[in-house]
């Protein structure tokens, strides 16, 4: 459900009208507004340095949120305007990619990884809204493959954006030691 | 829309949604009773606080000891300021009443708080008054005599602009217990504006704010701006909505209207809990029974001054302070090691060094202050430039939107006051941002210098500059004198037509071609007349691009008055205290020496050792805690 929805957004009017062409979407989240379930889509771009690992990686500077599983635009905010985030330079690069939890993946793993926790993320939102199952091993899967995918110079953004998500899902001090590894 | 099962799945078990301030004890709405609460962490770095001065004082570091215990006051002194603000009777001074369990303030239909009053915890009953720079005017037993200094009737009309303030102390104990200051603030919109600048600083200062919306009027546009400029641009960390007189709503309807309030400030995505002041006031459901009453704003105020974070912001500004005197203080000891070590010429030249060095080092820390001092013009000058580049830009920005509007006159008259306060508020918002990253900047360098030369640090909290006062910002676009072209078009218009049916009707006299006479008529004077009109157009646009140009500079100079001066008081500020740390500084070096004089070599080396042991394990156990 989830990864259907990022890839209707990537496909969107909105997307091609309103967010530059080098934005692509982040972790989505799931949030829960005014008694409704919705994703929230992070939009932020990367700038390839020719070096290994040291890939920029900007703020998020946009986010689209829908409701699921209708997938119905409720918001779409341009955060250079938001004033929590007044004092962010979204032009200049607030981290490199990849990150020390990810380091020992490759792009082909990377990318299993992300598809993993999208789909476990839209089994999540399944549950909340039908009769399907969620289990403990699912909830410890997801939290394990987000905190590991979020791009830590992000975490501050994300927090603010869905505090409630992030502490449950994506906190990477919890989850990940100093050097980026998985806790036991 | 599919119905989610479970609204709070994302929170963790036993978290209550922010709407919702958590009770004490269970099933009781009562606030809670006993000492003031110290966490365990908290008291047991108190504990090595006052373990590492009574070391620092056996040592003969009066200076430091001080320091520490003084830093511990201010500590143990700290006091949580909660503003009530809001626009004018909003029942402000009747909720920290009710807060108060008795009418302390005086409150009444018409606006009445005049000055800022803080209401704060002591054992008699007292007003004080209080000067502008904060010294003592007078002090009054707190009786209905005493009100009458407070209420603005108190000020002439034509405008007292005085700008004092009162506290007040009640014998209320929970007050006491947590350290709790009430701010009763004039209400916006109907005061000086000396007194709304007061009112903002003061909200800038406070730990928390509580909004007052009247039920019955509840969150007019004014308000909302209010709170998004005044309230929001403060960045208090912590804020409440109090709903007020929601008894006077009639009953059935009252939780719609508190449904709305909620509503409102969802879509303004102001996520603060809401509380409905009154001693409970009746309501046709259950539905907000949880957040029903004076008391849960109480027991709100309450969970604030215990929030963790800012528990932990306290001890972490006590540990890192109390570790810089510690650093100090080693620094110093491990000079005085390498004196106790050298033997008699030796000795004595190392001595002389380090008073001579002493001279040189007063002399560093009088250069810093220097060139913090020229930052501050520097950032002074950088500000002024950036306000003369934005009243450019802006001039040219709604310049070139005269050009493009068809109508000058409609443009002063509709469009160009909402746009000067919104062109304010986008670049008082984009400049508090560059202040607070500038002056951070300068406290770092300031910080790195003191760091390398003096093994010390200064923490002044840079804050924010505020936002621009956009009261300010009136135009004078309405006085300006332009005629109505749309009315004269029309007239012209209509003159024209009457000229072509009159030259028809004079050709058709004499028996001349009367559709080629009539059409030849009335397209000429047609043209004609559009060709005047364009040129009065033009004049207008002209009269009106010259009012922007000399109009933009003045109101940004005057809406952003307030936040220049302020940029420089954060400097003053950190000059201030670096000032004050160069005196205990030099103090602690003068101390150290006059101890040196009695002592013998071998004495002083190992009192030293000592010293320096226990100072490491004092250090050591600080930032465990």
């Amino acid at each position: 459900m989830v990864m259907e929805a990022v890839d209707e957004a990537k496909k969107s009017t909105l997307r091609r009208q309103h967010i530059p062409m080098e934005y692509v979407p982040g972790l989505p989240m799931l949030s829960v507004r005014g008694g409704e379930l919705c994703m929230i889509l992070p939009w932020l771009r990367y700038r390839a340095t020719g070096k290994v690992d040291g890939t920029l990686v900007f703020p998020v500077r946009y986010i689209t949120v829908c409701t699921l599983p209708e997938r119905m635009l409720v918001e779409f905010r341009d955060l250079a305007y938001d004033p929590h985030f007044a004092g962010l330079d979204f032009g200049r690069a607030c981290g490199t990619f990849r990150h020390e939890a990810v380091k020992d993946l490759d792009r082909k793993a990377y990318m299993s990884l992300r598809e993993n926790a999208l789909t476990l993320m839209g089994r999540l939102a399944s549950a909340q809204i039908s009769d399907s199952t969620w289990g403990d091993t699912d909830e410890k899967a997801l939290r394990e493959s987000l905190s590991r995918l979020i791009e830590p110079s992000l975490s501050g953004i994300y927090r603010h954006l869905e505090p409630d998500f992030y502490n449950k899902y994506l906190s990477v001090e919890k989850y990940l030691t100093d050097d980026g590894q998985n806790k036991e | 829309m599919a119905k989610i099962k479970n609204k709070d799945f994302l929170k963790p078990s036993g978290q209550c949604s922010p709407q919702e301030p958590r009770s004490t004890e269970k099933g009781s709405s009562a606030p809670r009773k006993g000492p003031a609460p110290v966490s365990a962490e908290r008291a047991e770095l108190l504990r090595k606080c006052s373990e590492a001065a009574t070391a620092l004082r056996e040592l003969g570091m009066k200076g430091p000891a001080h320091r520490i215990e003084s830093l511990m006051a201010k500590t143990r002194d700290e006091r949580f300021t909660v503003a009530f603000v809001g626009e004018f009777s909003r029942g402000k001074s009747t909720l920290i009443n009710s807060l108060l369990g008795a009418d302390v303030l005086p409150a009444s239909a018409l606006p009445t708080t005049a000055l800022i009053t803080r209401v704060g915890y002591g054992r008699t009953p007292l007003l004080i008054t209080l000067n502008p720079d904060g010294s003592r005017e007078g002090s009054y037993p707190l009786d209905k005599e005493a009100w009458k200094i407070l209420k603005i009737d108190n000020f002439n009309s034509s405008g007292d602009s005085r700008e004092g303030s009162a506290a007040i102390k009640v014998p209320v104990k929970w007050l006491g217990q947590y350290g709790v200051i009430l701010l009763d603030t004039p209400g916006a919109g109907d005061l000086q504006e000396g007194r709304m600048k007061s009112v903002a600083r003061a909200l800038l200062a406070s730990d928390a704010a509580v909004i007052t919306v009247d039920a019955t009027q509840p969150l007019s546009l004014s308000e909302q701006s209010f709170v998004q400029q005044k309230v929001l641009g403060a960045r208090t960390p912590f804020l409440a909505v109090a709903v007020t007189k929601l008894d006077l709503v009639p009953l059935p309807e009252r939780d719609r209207q508190m449904d709305y309030i909620v509503k409102l400030m969802r879509s303004r995505k102001w996520n603060f809990p809401v509380v409905i002041a009154g001693a409970g006031v009746q309501m046709p459901s259950d539905k907000y029974n949880n957040v029903n009453g004076s008391a849960r704003l109480r027991v709100l105020i309450e969970e604030w001054t215990e929030n963790p974070r800012r528990e932990a912001l306290v001890s972490g500004w006590l540990a890192a302070n109390v570790t810089q005197v510690l650093d100090m203080a080693e620094s110093l000891l491990a000079d005085r090691k390498k004196i106790a070590g050298a033997k008699g010429e030796e000795q004595l030249r190392l001595r002389e060094r380090r008073l001579e060095a002493l001279a040189e080092l007063q002399k560093g820390w009088g250069e810093l202050r220097e060139e913090m001092t020229r930052r501050c013009e520097a950032a002074t000058a950088e500000f002024d430039s950036k306000l003369k580049q934005a009243a450019e830009s802006m001039t040219e920005r709604l310049q070139h939107e005269v050009d493009r509007f068809p109508e000058p006159k409609r443009w002063v008259e509709k469009e160009y006051n909402f746009r000067v306060r919104g062109e304010l508020s986008a670049l008082s918002q984009a400049l508090d941002a560059w202040a607070s990253r500038t002056v951070a900047r300068d406290q770092a360098w300031l910080n790195g210098r003191l760091q390398r030369q003096f093994r010390t640090i200064l923490s002044v909290e840079t804050g924010s500059i505020g936002q621009f006062d956009d009261s300010l910002a009136y135009t004078s676009g309405e006085s300006l004198d332009l005629e109505d072209l749309r009315q004269s078009q029309k007239r012209a218009n209509v003159a024209t037509m009457a000229l072509g049916l009159g030259a028809a009707v004079a050709l058709a006299s004499v028996g001349g071609f009367i559709p080629l006479a009539t059409m030849g008529v009335s397209g000429g004077a047609g043209l004609w007349s559009r060709s005047v009109f364009e040129k009065k157009i033009e004049r207008q646009r002209e009269e009106v691009c010259r009012l922007v140009a000399g109009e933009v500079p003045r109101i940004i100079r005057e809406a952003s008055s307030d936040s220049r001066s302020r940029l420089r008081g954060m400097y003053a500020e950190i000059l201030a205290e670096a000032m004050r740390r160069e005196q205990e500084w030099l103090a602690m070096q003068r101390d150290m020496i006059s101890s040196e004089r009695d002592t013998s070599a071998d004495e002083l080396s190992a009192k030293t050792d000592e010293a320096l042991r226990r100072i490491a394990a004092i250090k050591r156990a600080i930032p465990q805690v």
